[in-house]
């Protein structure tokens, strides 16, 4: 950090800011005054290097030579000047030999101004917000030193300091307007690095200052050093007015000073929050790499100019004087009768004609001719046929010859030196470098400019340099503008040094056309006749002058330029009746912009925003606004004329008259029958610059003019004649109303020229109404409407009739018409003066603007009536560079200050095709606050249509790479409704990957505690992660849970397993029938012919009966018995015995292959045999009452038992819509799941060593899956039962495909499960 | 069936995959399957009078080898299969079932004749019972009595 004021003084050696490059100060302390200056040129990282060698610079011995001065001190030798800033006292030396004399006297005359410039120094170092953001380093620098001197050396005639001022006030703007905290605290948050309440700036701005982490070698490296410092400031500034942190957020210096280094200050280009345009300007010093390849890049002259084409040709000398001769015989009379009558008009004491040729001091005034000749001669030489590269001495031509060549060798110098100055601060530390390379790397921005001036001047002429043609007059034009582009004593003036001492020999070059002008003038002297006689009297025949001046010339010129103009006027009108249609809208836009700014004026005027404008001298103020409310109504009400078809074609036909009259017109103005003296004011100025005359200021009275106490500059005596010849006809014309106002003085020159003669006058004096009458009777009203009429823009006799009556009563409506008709936009913006607290904000010109409505009146109309503020449209054109660009933005903008919002955010064109993406500026800003910068922004607006959603999302999600996977996955609002509920916003990423469904991961959320919980469910599937929303409908998350702990797996849930449903059971009806004699005689044979059970049966159990024959014939018939027994003794109907018959059979089969396996126990034994007898035993009964009996609870636990409520008629769509809760009939039935389970599909079987439960599941979806989703094979309807047959094709357990059956029974709303098996 | 047109040596892969699965669960029908599968690839189609060139080779056929070592891992698990399964179609589903029994049947045959077991599976008494079982079911159906089985293995009767 920089020293202290008090410290600094002390130093034996210390520099003055600008010292060093003068050259007159303590040669022999030249290490130690550069190492000073760098000290002192406000660059912390130079600090710390110089800081580390300061025991080698500074000898202690030299603390004596210190310099007292008390502050507001101006010395023989220097001025100081001394500013308390906080702490610190700021302090700079200027020698007087580098202020003017004429600065430094006044200072000495009052010292008390010394004090005033101190008191406005400390008033630019403070704004709104308190003391500005500058270090004293920087303040006390070269760059802020040379502006501070070019301000004194202006203070005795402006009394402000404008440079320094405006660079203070220019970085602090630049300091408020620019935000890095947000995408940094983004940055630091999506990184993981700490979060936004974490970070109390102003701690860690403390904590950071004067501690940048980068290197410190080279001058590259204090450059990043003072962006990380500018970094710090700007985020010092954004946390001004944040609440108090809790107590205990401690600082994270460490942490966050290389990642606030990497991100701003290592970084070529800085991120585009930082580096914005105005930045990089107002503290160019931080961004040094920036504007070197500019500075490189420049080019003074072209690289294929060669100076050798311009060496001089031969003897020119008798050339040289045959045009004397003839100058003298064809152009001096003329030249010196102008010049004498000049100076007759200009003579301060005002005499006649007469008495000026008998006192004038004739010798004197023979002289100052003969010059003025002299002068002249070479202007009227150029003129000449043959004169081109003849004209001047070989000693001229040598001197311009010599010229060029050192100047294109100084150029080529210069591009040089710029072209190291890259290599030199990446490799060189500040304190090796030369002051003048140190000064430009302290504003590299300052000094490309000056460079790219230089560049353009010395371009400019080059580029015009012929061989042959004159190369002095170019030279030394190139003299004059390169001397006021680059002061003298600018530091970095020293780079072109060798640029600057050609203006030596440019003065070798001077000298040689002064010496030709000498012996011009001495030749004209001997040729030309200059006696008294003859110069007495031009000058009094000066009214004869004046008149042939009029008649031949003045009068013409006037006629020419108002026909010109009629004849312009009159094309445009027939091309506008041509374009029609377009002429209206151009005209409405026109007149519409005007209402725009009358708004726009009275809104800053009633918002005190501004406190007046002022226009040619009229001033308008708050008091006004009712004035200016009319003129806008009028210029809406012009608008809404031409936009009605039935009034605009008034108008056409009104313009169709006048361009019918066109001939009328001509004939009048030249007969003179329309006086030149009632033309406009807009002819008159046309004529007198087409003539070379300059003309009085607005305020000179006429008076003043005619008795010549005001003059003009260029032709005065023209001009004298001029205004006395309008004096002269105003009079013949005007009553003696006028003729007082003219003695009075109210009435100026210029309001002679204006239609109504004296409006400026009447916004004073308020007699409008009389004089307006008067100019209505001086006028044949006919007449004037016929030149009204063609006279569309005012340009020749102002505005209608109508119109101008209406200007009369508010002149306001004058600029309103003034901006549509004349001038255009733009040059009446530039003749506004606005006032007041705003004024400063709003720019002097409105180039872009301007342009646009000269270009596109339409477009620009739309855009001002968007906007509803020029100013503010103004800037939004410079920042785009592009109309339509800006109008396809604004079509997408509802509020202005979202596009503007969004286009701090980026290039405009990129920004402008984010709202082509969003749709609207307002939902591109609200993506914008939530991303790091417009190229994420981009990539997210490519990833959906709806940018409104995304910038929910946006807000929602912890940072915008969560958004972006999550919209690769479904829309934003879907994503940021489930970020609501997620919960984890990391569980629900994964969840995203998981394969589910957005609808279905949003629906299951719903009933899920979080992301996380579901999950958990979705890793618990069989079939992937969209089944749990298959799971989830119509069961809660507890009972879906329930079913998976009880084992049933998700497939098996689906298919309705684990939850039974088959609600109240139907009435059968009861059609029993006798038993047929065959079946009767089956029946005995099982030793059952006398159970009440087997004595009736159900139509459709005969058949069923009738096939369950015999077991086997091997089997003893007492043990048969038994076994049928044991099926009657259990069962309720016939059909549940033949259930338990068939059960019994498969329990048998089953037990004959266990015998079989130990098929020595029963040698010669069948094995069905031995299997029954162990089966009839008391313990396999018991066993096979207690199989059937668990397998028709485990069914019962998971599907019910009984008929499933079709809630319709039977058919197979209503059977397929219940598939989910059918289930076999009766306990008996559940044998056929023992029975097929070995059918199942690989996918469905249970795992190996399952127990009846999971068994039955596996089975009961099977069969549930296979009506849902299986082919319908077989439809019989039969005695009010239907037998259905669905069939699906499945993998087999090993492998092969097998054909899956499920049989169903239905009738009148029920339906039963009656097998699943394995098809044929 | 849903695999009607399959060629001899297509049931007999058939067979070698039903019965490893049958040797890995232990399950005796799906043993019997096997069988089926192999009297299957014995059988010439029943649209042709004379044996299919297929069925020809089908002696020194490869897939032999791995069906042999598959017949022969588990001795127990065929015997089994042999002396109560092959009748287990039939039982389930009589007439609809008989000719698998007769197909399992032959197909059993096949491999004894090729003498792929040092001593047959199942004895001759429970073979025979085996056979009566047959013999009566082909009595009672006797049109679901293959005729396309090799003529030495009408041992149920003409």
């Amino acid at each position: 950090m920089g020293r202290s004021g008090d410290d600094r003084r002390r130093r034996p050696d210390r520099p003055t800011a600008t010292t060093p490059h003068t050259g007159v100060a303590r040669p022999g302390h030249r290490a130690a005054w550069v190492t000073g200056l760098q000290h002192a040129a406000g660059n912390a990282a130079v600090v710390g290097l110089l800081a580390a060698a300061k025991q080698n610079t500074r000898p202690p011995s030299q603390a004596g030579d210190t310099i007292q001065r008390s502050p507001g001190d101006l010395s023989a030798t220097d001025l100081l000047l001394t500013v308390q800033l906080g702490k610190s006292k700021l302090m700079w030396d200027f020698p007087v030999g580098e202020l003017s004399q004429g600065t430094v006297d006044a200072l000495r005359a009052d010292p008390t101004q010394i004090s005033q410039i101190e008191v406005k120094i400390a008033a630019a170092l403070r704004d709104d917000a308190g003391p500005v953001h500058e270090s004293q380093v920087y303040l006390e620098g070269p760059a802020v030193a040379d502006d501070l001197r070019r301000d004194v050396i202006d203070w005795p005639a402006k009394r402000d300091l404008a440079r320094f001022a405006g660079r203070i006030a220019a970085r602090a703007a630049a300091v408020r307007s620019t935000k890095i905290r947000y995408p940094l605290e983004q940055s630091l948050e999506a990184s993981g690095t700490a979060s936004p309440g974490d970070i109390d700036w102003r701690q860690e701005v403390a904590a950071l200052r004067g501690h940048p982490p980068g290197p410190d070698k080279t001058m590259i490296d204090a450059s990043r050093a003072d962006r990380f410092e500018l970094a710090l400031t700007i985020l010092e500034h954004e946390a001004t007015g944040d609440p108090q942190p809790p107590a205990g957020v401690a600082a994270h210096p460490d942490l966050l000073g290389p990642l606030i280094f990497a991100k701003y200050a290592a970084t070529d280009p800085a991120p585009s929050e930082l580096a914005t345009e105005e930045m990089t300007k107002t503290h160019s010093e931080a961004f040094l790499a920036t504007w070197l390849p500019t500075i490189r890049d420049t080019r003074l002259v072209p690289d294929d100019f060669d100076p050798g084409a311009f060496a001089p040709t031969g003897d020119l000398d008798a050339v040289r004087a045959a045009l004397v001769t003839r100058y003298v015989s064809e152009a001096a009379p003329r030249t010196m009768e102008k010049f004498l009558l000049d100076r007759w008009t200009t003579d301060p004491m005002g005499r006649s004609p007469e008495t000026f040729v008998k006192t004038a001091d004739i010798a004197a005034l023979r002289g100052q001719l003969l010059e003025h000749l002299a002068k002249d001669f070479p202007r009227w030489a150029v003129t000449q046929p043959g004169f081109r590269g003849a004209f001047w001495s070989d000693v001229g031509q040598r001197a311009a010859f010599s010229a060029v060549s050192t100047l294109v060798l100084s150029a080529r110098g210069l591009q040089s030196f710029n072209a190291g100055l890259a290599d030199r601060f990446a490799s060189t530390g500040p304190g090796q470098l030369t002051p003048e390379e140190f000064a430009i790397a302290q504003d590299p921005y300052g000094y490309s400019q000056r460079v790219s001036s230089a560049a353009t001047i010395t371009m400019g002429m080059v580029e015009h340099l012929k061989p042959g043609d004159l190369l002095e007059h170019g030279l030394l034009s190139w003299y004059t503008a390169l001397a006021a582009s680059w002061a003298p004593g600018t530091d970095d003036a020293k780079g072109v040094a060798g640029l600057m001492s050609l203006l030596q020999g440019l003065g070798g070059l001077k000298s040689a056309i002064e010496a030709q002008q000498t012996a011009s003038e001495q030749q004209i002297a001997r040729e030309l006749d200059t006696g008294w006689e003859n110069m007495a009297t031009i000058i009094r025949d000066e009214a004869t002058a004046a008149q042939t001046f009029l008649s031949t010339q003045w009068e013409p010129m006037l006629k020419a330029v108002a026909l010109e103009q009629i004849t312009k006027n009159r094309d445009e009108m027939k091309e506008h009746l041509t374009k029609w249609p377009e002429y209206r809208a151009q005209a409405v836009a026109k007149f519409q912009i005007c209402g725009h700014l009358l708004t726009d004026m009275i809104d800053r005027l009633q918002s005190g925003d501004i406190d007046s404008v002022e226009l040619d001298g009229q001033v308008l103020t708050a008091k006004e606004i009712p004035e200016l409310t009319t003129a806008r109504d009028f210029m809406q009400g012009q608008a809404d004329i031409l936009g009605s078809d039935e009034k605009a074609q008034d108008q056409k036909d009104d313009m169709q008259e006048a361009i019918d009259g066109f001939e009328d017109v001509r004939e009048k103005i030249l007969s003179g029958e329309y006086k030149p003296i009632d033309y406009t004011k807009a002819v008159y100025n046309e004529a007198r610059q087409r003539l070379g005359i300059t003309w009085y200021e607005d305020y000179v009275s006429l008076g003043a003019a005619l008795d010549r106490w005001a003059i003009v500059p260029e032709n005065p005596f023209l001009a004298y004649a001029i205004a006395r010849w309008e004096w002269e006809a105003k009079v013949a014309e005007m009553d003696h109303q006028f003729k007082v106002f003219i003695a009075l003085g109210l009435l100026t020159v210029a309001s002679l020229v204006v239609p109504g003669v004296a409006g400026v006058v009447l916004a004073g004096i308020d007699l409008g109404v009389g004089i307006a009458q008067g100019v209505a009777g001086v006028t044949d009203a006919y007449a004037l409407l016929d030149l009204a009429r063609l006279d569309t823009k005012g340009t020749v006799r102002g505005v209608s009739v109508d119109q101008a009556k209406q200007a009369l009563h508010t002149a306001w409506i004058g600029l309103g018409l003034n901006l549509l008709l004349v001038g255009g936009l733009g040059t009446l913006w530039a003749r506004l003066v606005l006032k007041g607290r705003g004024a400063a904000k709003i720019p002097a010109e409105l180039n872009n603007l301007s342009a646009l409505v000269k270009v596109n009146p339409v477009a620009a109309e739309k855009m001002i009536g968007k906007v509803k503020d020029v100013v503010k449209l103004e800037e939004l054109l410079t920042t785009t560079g592009d109309s339509m660009l800006l109008e396809r933005m604004l079509d997408k903008t509802g509020d202005i200050r979202h596009l503007e919002y969004a286009l701090m955010h980026g290039d405009p064109r990129k920004i402008g095709e984010l709202i082509d993406l969003a749709g609207d500026a307002g939902k591109l800003g609200k993506i914008l606050d939530s991303v790091p910068d417009a190229v994420t922004a981009e990539r997210l607006l490519r990833l959906t249509d709806d940018a409104e959603g995304l910038g929910l999302l946006l807000k929602s999600a912890d940072n915008p790479a969560i958004a972006e996977q999550l919209l690769g996955w479904t829309n934003p609002r879907l994503a940021d409704q489930m970020l609501g509920v997620a919960g984890d916003q990391g569980e629900l990423l994964r969840l995203s990957r998981s394969g589910m469904s957005p609808e279905t991961a949003a629906r299951c959320l719903a009933k899920t505690d979080d992301a996380a919980h579901l999950n958990r469910l979705v890793a618990r599937m069989d079939k992937g992660a969209e089944q749990v929303g298959v799971l989830l409908e119509g069961r809660s998350t507890a009972e879906l849970e329930e079913l998976l702990n009880k084992g049933i797996r998700p497939s098996e849930v689906e298919m309705g397993v684990g939850t039974p449903r088959i609600g109240a059971q139907p009435n059968i009806p009861d059609n029993a029938i006798p038993l047929p004699p065959d079946v009767k005689s089956i029946v005995d044979g099982w030793g059952l012919g006398d159970r009440a059970l087997l004595q009736k049966v159900q139509p459709h159990e005969v058949d069923r009966l009738r096939k369950l024959g015999n077991v086997s014939k091997k089997i003893n018939a007492e043990t048969s018995k038994k076994l049928y027994a044991w099926a009657a003794d259990g069962a309720k109907t016939p059909g549940d015995f033949a259930n338990r018959v068939d059960f019994m059979k498969l329990e048998l089969a089953d037990t004959r292959e266990l015998v079989a396996r130990e098929p020595a126990k029963y040698p010669g034994r069948n094995y069905d045999d031995a299997a029954a007898a162990q089966l009839a035993s008391e313990k396999g009964i018991e066993g096979l009452t207690q199989v059937m009996k668990d397998q028709a609870q485990a069914v019962r636990d998971l599907a019910g038992i009984g008929w499933a409520d079709l809630g319709a008629p039977a058919s197979e769509a209503s059977v397929r819509a219940a598939a989910t809760r059918l289930t076999f009939g009766s306990d008996s039935a559940t044998y056929h799941v023992g029975k097929h389970l070995a059918d199942l599909g690989k996918a469905e079987a249970a795992a190996p060593g399952a127990g009846l439960a999971q068994q039955s599941s596996a089975y009961l979806a099977s069969a549930r899956r296979t009506v849902a989703e299986g082919n319908l094979a077989v439809n019989a309807p039969s005695g009010g039962v239907t037998k259905f047959v669905f069939s699906r094709t499945v993998e087999a357990v090993d492998g092969t495909m097998v054909k899956l059956d499920t049989i169903v029974y239905a009738r009148d709303n029920f339906a039963l499960i009656a097998s699943h098996m394995k098809g044929k | 069936m849903l695999n009607d047109d399959l060629e001899p040596m297509d049931w007999l892969v058939a067979a070698g995959k039903v019965l490893e699965y049958a040797l890995s669960s232990q399950n005796v029908r799906r043993a019997v399957q096997a069988l089926t599968d192999v009297g299957r690839a014995g059988a010439t189609s029943p649209h042709e009078p004379t044996p299919s060139p297929s069925t020809r080779d089908l002696a020194s056929a490869a897939e032999w080898g791995t069906l042999t070592e598959l017949f022969q891992r588990d001795p127990t698990l065929i015997s089994v299969a042999a002396a109560v399964g092959i009748v287990q179609p039939w039982r389930d589903h009589q007439e609809d079932g008989l000719q698998d029994s007769l197909m399992a049947r032959s197909g059993y045959q096949m491999l004894l004749d090729r003498k792929i077991w040092t001593a047959p599976p199942v004895d001759d008494f429970h073979l025979g019972e085996v056979d009566e079982e047959l013999l009566e079911a082909v009595r009672e159906f006797p049109q679901q009595r293959p005729a396309n089985l090799p003529a030495a293995h009408f041992w149920w009767g003409p």
